[in-house]
Protein backbone atom coordinates (compact mmCIF):
# COMPACT_ATOMS: atom_id res chain seq x y z
CA UNK A 1 0.00 0.00 0.00
CA UNK A 2 3.09 2.15 0.74
CA UNK A 3 3.20 4.85 -2.26
CA UNK A 4 -0.20 3.65 -4.26
CA UNK A 5 -1.74 6.79 -4.97
CA UNK A 6 -5.41 7.34 -3.21
CA UNK A 7 -8.08 6.49 -5.30
CA UNK A 8 -11.12 7.38 -4.19
CA UNK A 9 -14.24 6.47 -5.55
CA UNK A 10 -12.01 3.13 -7.29
CA UNK A 11 -14.12 0.46 -5.44
CA UNK A 12 -11.75 -1.99 -6.37
CA UNK A 13 -9.12 -0.22 -4.73
CA UNK A 14 -11.01 0.71 -1.52
CA UNK A 15 -11.67 -2.89 -1.32
CA UNK A 16 -8.27 -3.77 -1.38
CA UNK A 17 -7.72 -1.42 1.27
CA UNK A 18 -9.87 -2.50 3.54
CA UNK A 19 -9.26 -5.49 3.46
CA UNK A 20 -5.79 -5.05 4.35
CA UNK A 21 -6.64 -2.86 6.56
CA UNK A 22 -8.74 -5.59 8.38
CA UNK A 23 -5.62 -8.10 8.21
CA UNK A 24 -4.07 -4.97 10.32
CA UNK A 25 -2.04 -2.98 7.50
CA UNK A 26 -1.66 0.19 9.02
CA UNK A 27 -0.43 1.84 6.27
CA UNK A 28 -4.03 0.64 4.30
CA UNK A 29 -5.26 2.66 6.88
CA UNK A 30 -3.71 5.62 5.97
CA UNK A 31 -4.24 5.36 2.47
CA UNK A 32 -8.16 5.19 3.09
CA UNK A 33 -6.93 7.79 5.87
CA UNK A 34 -5.94 10.19 3.18
CA UNK A 35 -8.06 9.65 0.31
CA UNK A 36 -11.15 10.54 2.45
CA UNK A 37 -10.11 12.96 5.17
CA UNK A 38 -9.76 16.26 2.74
CA UNK A 39 -13.34 15.36 1.13
CA UNK A 40 -14.87 14.68 4.45
CA UNK A 41 -13.48 17.87 5.80
CA UNK A 42 -14.32 20.38 3.17
CA UNK A 43 -17.58 18.35 2.31
CA UNK A 44 -19.18 17.28 5.37
CA UNK A 45 -17.69 18.77 8.24
CA UNK A 46 -17.54 22.12 7.75
CA UNK A 47 -20.28 22.85 6.27
CA UNK A 48 -21.77 21.39 9.18
CA UNK A 49 -19.69 22.92 12.14
CA UNK A 50 -18.66 26.65 10.38
CA UNK A 51 -15.08 25.66 12.53
CA UNK A 52 -11.80 24.19 11.87
CA UNK A 53 -10.66 23.05 15.21
CA UNK A 54 -14.21 21.10 15.84
CA UNK A 55 -14.13 19.84 11.96
CA UNK A 56 -10.58 18.57 12.60
CA UNK A 57 -11.67 17.06 16.14
CA UNK A 58 -14.82 15.41 14.41
CA UNK A 59 -12.91 14.28 11.76
CA UNK A 60 -10.50 12.02 14.29
CA UNK A 61 -13.12 11.05 15.82
CA UNK A 62 -14.49 9.59 12.40
CA UNK A 63 -11.87 7.58 11.86
CA UNK A 64 -11.42 6.21 15.50
CA UNK A 65 -14.80 4.87 14.31
CA UNK A 66 -13.21 3.40 11.53
CA UNK A 67 -10.41 1.91 13.45
CA UNK A 68 -12.77 0.41 16.00
CA UNK A 69 -15.47 -1.16 14.04
CA UNK A 70 -13.51 -1.91 10.56
CA UNK A 71 -14.88 -5.37 10.83
CA UNK A 72 -18.28 -3.98 10.69
CA UNK A 73 -17.72 -1.63 7.94
CA UNK A 74 -20.58 -2.60 5.46
CA UNK A 75 -20.58 -0.56 2.02
CA UNK A 76 -22.15 -3.13 -0.03
CA UNK A 77 -21.47 -1.60 -3.41
CA UNK A 78 -20.50 1.75 -2.49
CA UNK A 79 -17.47 3.89 -1.79
CA UNK A 80 -16.33 4.11 1.84
CA UNK A 81 -17.14 8.08 1.92
CA UNK A 82 -20.64 7.31 2.23
CA UNK A 83 -20.01 4.95 5.36
CA UNK A 84 -17.95 7.98 6.41
CA UNK A 85 -20.12 11.00 5.90
CA UNK A 86 -22.49 9.16 7.47
CA UNK A 87 -20.37 9.00 10.76
CA UNK A 88 -18.73 12.13 9.88
CA UNK A 89 -22.59 13.98 9.99
CA UNK A 90 -23.50 12.07 13.04
CA UNK A 91 -20.36 13.38 15.19
CA UNK A 92 -21.25 16.97 13.94
CA UNK A 93 -24.81 16.42 15.17
CA UNK A 94 -23.12 15.01 18.68
CA UNK A 95 -20.91 17.85 18.45
CA UNK A 96 -24.16 20.19 18.08
CA UNK A 97 -25.68 18.70 20.45
CA UNK A 98 -22.76 19.52 23.35
CA UNK A 99 -21.79 23.32 22.11
CA UNK A 100 -23.38 24.83 25.48
CA UNK A 101 -20.56 22.24 27.37
CA UNK A 102 -17.85 22.85 24.76
CA UNK A 103 -18.11 26.04 24.76
CA UNK A 104 -17.78 26.03 20.52
CA UNK A 105 -19.27 28.34 18.36
CA UNK A 106 -21.09 26.33 15.84
CA UNK A 107 -22.65 27.17 13.30
CA UNK A 108 -23.77 25.25 9.92
CA UNK A 109 -23.86 26.80 7.11
CA UNK A 110 -25.12 23.84 5.12
CA UNK A 111 -28.37 25.68 4.09
CA UNK A 112 -26.33 29.06 2.80
CA UNK A 113 -24.76 26.39 0.25
CA UNK A 114 -28.00 24.45 -0.92
CA UNK A 115 -28.48 26.49 -3.73
CA UNK A 116 -25.20 25.91 -4.52
CA UNK A 117 -25.58 21.72 -4.61
CA UNK A 118 -29.26 22.06 -6.08
CA UNK A 119 -27.47 24.01 -8.94
CA UNK A 120 -25.03 21.47 -9.42
CA UNK A 121 -27.14 18.55 -10.29
CA UNK A 122 -27.73 15.27 -7.90
CA UNK A 123 -26.16 15.35 -4.44
CA UNK A 124 -23.24 13.19 -4.71
CA UNK A 125 -20.35 14.16 -2.41
CA UNK A 126 -17.97 11.96 -4.84
CA UNK A 127 -18.87 13.15 -7.98
CA UNK A 128 -16.11 15.69 -9.10
CA UNK A 129 -17.86 18.89 -8.00
CA UNK A 130 -15.97 20.33 -5.57
CA UNK A 131 -18.57 22.37 -3.20
CA UNK A 132 -15.92 24.51 -1.75
CA UNK A 133 -14.35 25.61 -5.62
CA UNK A 134 -18.00 26.33 -6.30
CA UNK A 135 -18.52 28.30 -2.86
CA UNK A 136 -15.21 30.60 -3.32
CA UNK A 137 -16.80 31.44 -7.13
CA UNK A 138 -19.84 32.28 -5.36
CA UNK A 139 -18.08 34.64 -2.84
CA UNK A 140 -16.11 36.16 -5.66
CA UNK A 141 -19.44 37.14 -7.31
CA UNK A 142 -21.76 38.29 -4.77
CA UNK A 143 -18.57 40.35 -2.88
CA UNK A 144 -18.13 43.13 -5.41
CA UNK A 145 -22.23 43.82 -4.68
CA UNK A 146 -21.00 45.25 -1.35
CA UNK A 147 -20.29 48.46 0.19
CA UNK A 148 -16.52 48.35 0.02
CA UNK A 149 -16.20 49.24 3.33
CA UNK A 150 -18.33 46.13 4.07
CA UNK A 151 -15.99 44.16 1.61
CA UNK A 152 -12.74 45.27 3.22
CA UNK A 153 -14.11 44.21 6.51
CA UNK A 154 -14.74 41.04 5.30
CA UNK A 155 -11.49 40.09 3.25
CA UNK A 156 -9.36 41.63 6.11
CA UNK A 157 -10.84 39.05 8.71
CA UNK A 158 -12.05 36.08 6.69
CA UNK A 159 -9.33 36.20 3.56
CA UNK A 160 -6.14 37.69 5.23
CA UNK A 161 -6.99 36.41 8.37
CA UNK A 162 -6.11 39.19 10.73
CA UNK A 163 -6.62 39.63 13.75
CA UNK A 164 -9.86 41.29 15.05
CA UNK A 165 -7.76 44.40 16.85
CA UNK A 166 -5.92 44.93 13.53
CA UNK A 167 -9.15 44.60 11.61
CA UNK A 168 -10.15 47.93 13.21
CA UNK A 169 -6.25 49.67 12.87
CA UNK A 170 -6.21 49.16 9.43
CA UNK A 171 -9.75 50.09 9.00
CA UNK A 172 -8.87 53.06 11.24
CA UNK A 173 -11.83 53.12 13.57
CA UNK A 174 -12.51 51.60 17.00
CA UNK A 175 -12.46 47.92 18.20
CA UNK A 176 -16.20 48.09 19.11
CA UNK A 177 -16.93 50.25 15.51
CA UNK A 178 -15.70 47.57 13.74
CA UNK A 179 -17.36 44.91 15.29
CA UNK A 180 -20.86 46.44 13.86
CA UNK A 181 -19.55 47.09 10.68
CA UNK A 182 -18.57 43.37 10.46
CA UNK A 183 -21.60 42.35 11.80
CA UNK A 184 -23.63 44.80 8.80
CA UNK A 185 -21.40 43.28 6.48
CA UNK A 186 -21.96 39.85 7.24
CA UNK A 187 -25.21 40.79 7.02
CA UNK A 188 -25.36 42.20 3.80
CA UNK A 189 -23.37 39.74 2.60
CA UNK A 190 -25.74 36.81 3.01
CA UNK A 191 -28.50 38.91 2.08
CA UNK A 192 -26.67 39.46 -1.44
CA UNK A 193 -25.87 35.75 -1.28
CA UNK A 194 -29.10 34.47 -0.99
CA UNK A 195 -30.53 36.75 -3.84
CA UNK A 196 -28.17 35.85 -6.15
CA UNK A 197 -28.03 32.20 -5.73
CA UNK A 198 -31.63 31.73 -5.62
CA UNK A 199 -32.20 34.11 -8.42
CA UNK A 200 -29.13 31.47 -10.39
CA UNK A 201 -30.39 28.01 -9.10
CA UNK A 202 -33.81 29.27 -10.70
CA UNK A 203 -31.92 29.78 -13.90
CA UNK A 204 -30.09 26.61 -13.68
CA UNK A 205 -27.03 28.43 -13.73
CA UNK A 206 -23.94 27.47 -11.07
CA UNK A 207 -22.03 30.13 -9.84
CA UNK A 208 -19.64 30.37 -12.39
CA UNK A 209 -21.78 31.42 -14.75
CA UNK A 210 -21.94 27.96 -17.16
CA UNK A 211 -25.31 26.87 -17.94
CA UNK A 212 -25.68 23.58 -16.11
CA UNK B 1 -25.28 48.55 -3.81
CA UNK B 2 -26.12 47.41 -0.49
CA UNK B 3 -25.39 50.60 1.95
CA UNK B 4 -26.72 50.80 5.73
CA UNK B 5 -23.50 51.81 7.29
CA UNK B 6 -24.41 55.30 8.07
CA UNK B 7 -27.24 54.53 11.23
CA UNK B 8 -26.05 54.50 14.44
CA UNK B 9 -26.07 51.09 16.25
CA UNK B 10 -28.71 50.15 18.37
CA UNK B 11 -27.82 48.50 22.28
CA UNK B 12 -28.91 45.02 20.25
CA UNK B 13 -26.64 45.57 17.52
CA UNK B 14 -23.91 46.36 19.82
CA UNK B 15 -24.67 43.39 21.70
CA UNK B 16 -25.12 41.48 18.85
CA UNK B 17 -21.51 42.69 17.32
CA UNK B 18 -19.82 42.12 20.58
CA UNK B 19 -21.57 38.03 20.38
CA UNK B 20 -20.15 37.73 17.30
CA UNK B 21 -16.59 38.81 17.45
CA UNK B 22 -16.90 36.53 21.05
CA UNK B 23 -17.67 33.46 18.32
CA UNK B 24 -15.26 34.38 15.64
CA UNK B 25 -12.76 34.04 18.41
CA UNK B 26 -13.70 30.31 18.81
CA UNK B 27 -15.76 30.89 22.08
CA UNK B 28 -19.05 30.05 22.35
CA UNK B 29 -21.83 32.88 21.66
CA UNK B 30 -24.28 33.46 24.37
CA UNK B 31 -27.92 33.93 23.69
CA UNK B 32 -27.38 37.67 21.94
CA UNK B 33 -25.45 35.52 18.81
CA UNK B 34 -26.32 36.41 15.68
CA UNK B 35 -26.89 33.40 13.82
CA UNK B 36 -28.23 34.86 10.19
CA UNK B 37 -24.39 36.55 10.68
CA UNK B 38 -22.77 33.62 12.40
CA UNK B 39 -23.55 31.47 9.50
CA UNK B 40 -22.56 33.96 6.70
CA UNK B 41 -18.73 34.17 8.87
CA UNK B 42 -18.99 30.48 8.77
CA UNK B 43 -19.42 30.77 4.97
CA UNK B 44 -17.10 33.04 4.27
CA UNK B 45 -14.02 31.08 6.42
CA UNK B 46 -15.03 27.85 4.39
CA UNK B 47 -14.30 29.45 1.18
CA UNK B 48 -10.97 31.21 2.56
CA UNK B 49 -8.11 29.11 3.72
CA UNK B 50 -10.29 27.45 6.45
CA UNK B 51 -12.38 25.86 4.34
CA UNK B 52 -9.17 23.49 3.12
CA UNK B 53 -7.95 20.99 5.63
CA UNK B 54 -3.94 21.63 5.17
CA UNK B 55 -1.90 18.36 4.46
CA UNK B 56 0.52 19.19 8.00
CA UNK B 57 -2.97 19.31 9.73
CA UNK B 58 -4.30 15.84 7.92
CA UNK B 59 -0.72 14.11 8.88
CA UNK B 60 -1.44 15.00 12.41
CA UNK B 61 -4.49 14.13 12.75
CA UNK B 62 -3.52 10.68 11.38
CA UNK B 63 -0.31 10.57 13.29
CA UNK B 64 -2.09 11.13 16.24
CA UNK B 65 -4.92 8.56 15.44
CA UNK B 66 -2.49 5.54 14.74
CA UNK B 67 -0.53 6.21 17.80
CA UNK B 68 -1.03 3.67 19.99
CA UNK B 69 -1.22 1.56 16.64
CA UNK B 70 -3.80 0.02 15.87
CA UNK B 71 -6.61 -1.21 17.92
CA UNK B 72 -6.72 -5.50 18.36
CA UNK B 73 -8.78 -7.56 16.32
CA UNK B 74 -10.12 -10.49 18.23
CA UNK B 75 -7.88 -13.48 16.59
CA UNK B 76 -9.69 -15.96 15.30
CA UNK B 77 -9.09 -18.84 17.24
CA UNK B 78 -7.29 -22.20 16.08
CA UNK B 79 -8.82 -25.21 17.13
CA UNK B 80 -6.53 -28.12 17.48
CA UNK B 81 -6.71 -30.66 15.18
CA UNK B 82 -7.49 -33.31 17.29
CA UNK B 83 -11.07 -31.44 18.80
CA UNK B 84 -12.21 -31.37 15.12
CA UNK B 85 -12.15 -35.27 15.10
CA UNK B 86 -13.93 -35.32 18.36
CA UNK B 87 -16.37 -33.31 17.46
CA UNK B 88 -16.63 -35.68 13.95
CA UNK B 89 -16.90 -39.03 16.30
CA UNK B 90 -19.87 -37.03 18.47
CA UNK B 91 -21.50 -36.07 15.01
CA UNK B 92 -21.47 -39.54 13.86
CA UNK B 93 -22.39 -41.46 16.79
CA UNK B 94 -25.39 -39.03 17.24
CA UNK B 95 -25.94 -39.70 13.15
CA UNK B 96 -26.10 -43.14 13.93
CA UNK B 97 -28.19 -43.48 16.97
CA UNK B 98 -30.92 -41.35 15.12
CA UNK B 99 -31.06 -43.73 12.24
CA UNK B 100 -31.09 -46.96 14.68
CA UNK B 101 -33.74 -45.04 16.01
CA UNK B 102 -35.60 -44.88 12.82
CA UNK B 103 -35.35 -48.39 11.85
CA UNK B 104 -36.33 -49.69 15.10
CA UNK B 105 -39.64 -47.28 14.63
CA UNK B 106 -40.41 -48.18 11.14
CA UNK B 107 -40.00 -51.75 12.11
CA UNK B 108 -42.65 -51.36 14.71
CA UNK B 109 -44.90 -49.58 12.31
CA UNK B 110 -44.75 -52.20 8.97
CA UNK B 111 -45.27 -54.68 11.75
CA UNK B 112 -41.95 -56.72 10.61
CA UNK B 113 -42.72 -58.83 13.95
CA UNK B 114 -45.98 -59.85 13.29
CA UNK B 115 -46.70 -60.16 17.20
CA UNK B 116 -45.92 -56.77 18.41
CA UNK B 117 -48.14 -55.29 20.27
CA UNK B 118 -50.88 -57.89 19.04
CA UNK B 119 -51.75 -58.62 22.47
CA UNK B 120 -55.94 -59.56 22.93
CA UNK B 121 -56.13 -55.80 24.44
CA UNK B 122 -55.01 -54.67 21.13
CA UNK B 123 -57.10 -52.50 18.77
CA UNK B 124 -58.97 -54.54 16.03
CA UNK B 125 -56.14 -54.30 12.87
CA UNK B 126 -58.05 -52.08 10.50
CA UNK B 127 -57.72 -49.71 13.42
CA UNK B 128 -54.05 -48.79 12.42
CA UNK B 129 -54.72 -45.94 9.97
CA UNK B 130 -53.74 -46.14 6.62
CA UNK B 131 -51.32 -43.79 4.79
CA UNK B 132 -52.59 -41.03 2.44
CA UNK B 133 -54.07 -41.78 -0.72
CA UNK B 134 -51.39 -39.89 -2.34
CA UNK B 135 -48.51 -41.76 -0.24
CA UNK B 136 -50.23 -45.25 -1.32
CA UNK B 137 -50.51 -43.81 -4.82
CA UNK B 138 -47.03 -43.71 -5.09
CA UNK B 139 -46.24 -46.57 -3.67
CA UNK B 140 -43.29 -45.96 -1.02
CA UNK B 141 -44.73 -46.65 2.17
CA UNK B 142 -44.28 -50.03 3.37
CA UNK B 143 -47.27 -52.38 3.94
CA UNK B 144 -48.09 -52.87 7.41
CA UNK B 145 -50.29 -55.82 7.50
CA UNK B 146 -52.75 -56.11 10.30
CA UNK B 147 -51.60 -57.71 13.69
CA UNK B 148 -53.80 -61.26 13.79
CA UNK B 149 -56.30 -60.77 16.27
CA UNK B 150 -56.54 -63.04 19.59
CA UNK B 151 -59.53 -65.15 18.15
CA UNK B 152 -56.88 -66.42 15.20
CA UNK B 153 -54.47 -67.12 17.35
CA UNK B 154 -56.30 -69.15 19.22
CA UNK B 155 -58.24 -71.11 16.27
CA UNK B 156 -55.37 -72.01 15.16
CA UNK B 157 -54.00 -73.53 18.66
CA UNK B 158 -56.83 -75.73 18.62
CA UNK B 159 -57.41 -76.33 15.04
CA UNK B 160 -55.63 -79.75 15.38
CA UNK B 161 -58.75 -80.93 17.97
CA UNK B 162 -61.06 -81.88 15.53
CA UNK B 163 -63.31 -80.66 12.62
CA UNK B 164 -65.40 -78.28 14.25
CA UNK B 165 -62.27 -76.35 15.29
CA UNK B 166 -60.30 -76.77 11.77
CA UNK B 167 -63.89 -74.94 10.43
CA UNK B 168 -63.58 -72.28 13.09
CA UNK B 169 -60.18 -71.68 12.20
CA UNK B 170 -61.28 -71.21 8.58
CA UNK B 171 -63.68 -68.95 9.38
CA UNK B 172 -61.22 -66.57 10.94
CA UNK B 173 -58.76 -66.78 8.58
CA UNK B 174 -61.26 -65.90 6.04
CA UNK B 175 -62.23 -63.07 8.47
CA UNK B 176 -58.13 -62.12 8.49
CA UNK B 177 -58.12 -62.32 4.81
CA UNK B 178 -60.78 -60.12 4.01
CA UNK B 179 -59.12 -57.29 6.48
CA UNK B 180 -55.97 -57.30 4.89
CA UNK B 181 -57.53 -57.18 0.90
CA UNK B 182 -59.48 -53.93 2.62
CA UNK B 183 -56.60 -52.39 3.67
CA UNK B 184 -54.55 -53.37 0.78
CA UNK B 185 -57.01 -52.06 -1.85
CA UNK B 186 -57.46 -48.97 0.73
CA UNK B 187 -53.85 -48.29 -0.02
CA UNK B 188 -53.14 -49.77 -3.22
CA UNK B 189 -56.70 -48.95 -5.16
CA UNK B 190 -55.02 -49.56 -8.34
CA UNK B 191 -53.62 -53.05 -8.20
CA UNK B 192 -56.38 -54.04 -5.72
CA UNK B 193 -59.30 -52.73 -6.41
CA UNK B 194 -62.71 -54.98 -6.91
CA UNK B 195 -60.31 -57.43 -8.72
CA UNK B 196 -58.91 -58.01 -5.12
CA UNK B 197 -62.03 -57.99 -3.45
CA UNK B 198 -63.65 -60.39 -5.65
CA UNK B 199 -60.88 -62.86 -5.24
CA UNK B 200 -61.10 -62.17 -1.22
CA UNK B 201 -64.29 -63.55 -1.56
CA UNK B 202 -64.29 -66.76 -3.54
Amino acid sequence: MRGEEARPGDLRWERRCLERFRAGDGEAFAALYRAFAPRLYGQVLMPKLGNRQAAEDALSETFRTLLERADRVDVDDRSLFHWLARVAANKAIDMHRVKARTGRALSSFEGLLSPLRDAGGPADELEARDTRAQAQQAVARVLPALNPRYRRAIELRFFEEQSRERCAELMEVKLGTFDVVLLRALRAFRKEWEAQLVAMAGEGLTPAGSDR
Amino acid sequence: MIDDDATDPSEEELAEAAALAEALEGRGGDGTLPEDAAEAAALLRYAGPEGELSGARAEAILEDLVAGGLPERAPVARRPWWRGLWGAAVMSGLTAAAVALLVVRSADRVGMSPHAGASPASPAPSAVAPPSRAEAELGRMPVPLPAPPASLLSAQAEASKGKAERRRLDAEMARYRETVLRDLEARYPARFGARARAGGAR
